[in-house]
């Protein structure tokens, strides 16, 4: 049984949402986390190695890092098809984008908001405007992260834009608001806002 | 045919080393990137900054790190480098992949900008407590994945090597030895060879 280490309002929710959309079955934890006004503290009983979430453990395997549990879950759980398998057409975007949303898309948000300077050649990410950019022009000519299909990548970056989007962390545009109305208009993301 | 999009000296050079270590053909088309020096993208550069590295492989586009490592070793598994879809090693392999780019990147960046990590907000912690983590993982290793040595030793170890004699760098023998431990690799010599040719 799978194991969902869980923090409502938090980034677990993505996970959440991908378990539902799955159609797997699944239980959740919640557990405690440090938070950003000093309250709260790590919970023992969770696997991630910093105590944040999500983290999630299936039989032997514990996994942390959003990307990382969406692409096992959707590698192994597949009488939903929420992304495309190694070898198929599609592999190549699902892996960089998954890679992109904590590796470029995260970082480059946050460091526009505490402002902290973009350095050339030292950060693995972008400065902010640019990953706007890269975002709007992917979107204006699709429906989801990999075209007709939507998949995991839309919970999670099309997750995160929503979420940036609502912390006005992001600028929003006619493309992103129009892709963001569309991702949330599923049973799935109504549950688990709903939990 | 792969094609690696590479600058060198950059994190592109680890996949030089990846490469060789899973014999896989592969030609280098070198790029020019934005760095403090000043620099620009170059067009033929498929990645969405111009940055490196970058793969293509007939067709398939493929950009980031981990994106790139677990794309690799998925395709060429006979290598042994990168636990298969069911290995009971697959969870760690890509959870340790990914914290690659999502934490231990940000957490060098932010101690390196001299930044507090706004912790609960951001994805990562302060690069103490990411260092902590790998080195107890790392003492009871020798490698990240247990007895095996993997392809997220590579990104790894050469960022360790890169930014180990920094002195915002916690030192730690355990590293030191890891360090040394995965660049004697046969491949690794190979593929500083290629990038000196």
């Amino acid at each position: 049984m799978i194991t969902l280490y869980h923090s409502p309002q938090t980034r677990s929710g993505s996970i959440l949402w991908l378990l539902e959309e799955l159609e797997v079955p699944y239980q959740t934890r919640q557990v405690t986390f440090r938070k950003f006004d000093g309250t709260g503290a790590k919970d023992p009983a969770n696997p991630h190695p910093h105590g944040k979430v999500p983290a999630l453990t299936d039989g032997g395997d514990t996994l942390f890092e959003s990307s990382a549990i969406a692409l096992y879950l959707t590698d192994k759980y597949r009488k939903v098809r929420m992304g495309p398998a190694a070898g198929e057409a599609g592999r190549d975007a699902y892996l960089s984008w998954l890679a992109y949303r904590p590796g470029v898309m995260e970082p480059a948000l946050l460091c526009r908001r505490f402002g902290v300077q973009h350095v050339h050649g030292a950060m693995g990410w972008a400065p902010a405007e640019e990953v706007e950019a890269v975002l709007n022009d992917h979107l204006r000519t699709r429906k989801y992260f990999l075209g007709d299909e939507f998949s995991a990548l839309d919970i999670l970056l099309g997750g995160g834009i929503h979420f940036m989007l609502v912390a006005k962390m992001m600028t929003e545009t006619p493309v992103l608001k129009d892709y963001t109305a569309r991702i949330v208009d599923r049973p799935a993301f109504r549950k688990m806002a709903a939990a | 045919m792969i094609t690696l999009y590479h600058r060198p000296k950059s994190r592109s050079t680890r996949f030089l080393w990846l490469l060789e270590e899973l014999g896989a053909p592969y030609r280098i088309q070198e790029v020019t990137t934005r760095t403090r020096e000043g620099g620009a993208p170059d067009p033929a550069n498929p990645h969405p900054h111009g940055k490196v590295p970058a793969i293509s492989d007939d067709g398939e586009v493929v950009w980031e790190s981990p994106a790139i490592a677990l794309y690799l070793t998925d395709r060429y598994p006979t290598a042994g480098i990168g636990p298969a879809i069911g290995d009971p090693k697959r969870g760690a392999y890509v959870s340790w992949l990914v914290y690659y780019g999502s934490v231990l990147e940000p957490a060098l960046m932010s101690k390196f900008m001299n930044t507090p990590v706004p912790v609960g907000t951001a994805g990562w912690v302060e690069l103490d407590g990411v260092m902590a983590h790998i080195v107890k993982t790392l003492s009871a290793g020798p490698y990240l994945l247990g007895d095996k040595f993997s392809a997220a030793d590579i990104l790894y170890a050469t960022t360790f090597a890169m930014f180990g004699a920094m002195p915002i760098f916690p030192k730690s023998p355990v590293i030191d030895a890891y360090v040394k431990r995965c660049l004697e690799r046969p491949a690794y010599k190979r593929a500083q060879e290629k990038e000196a040719a």
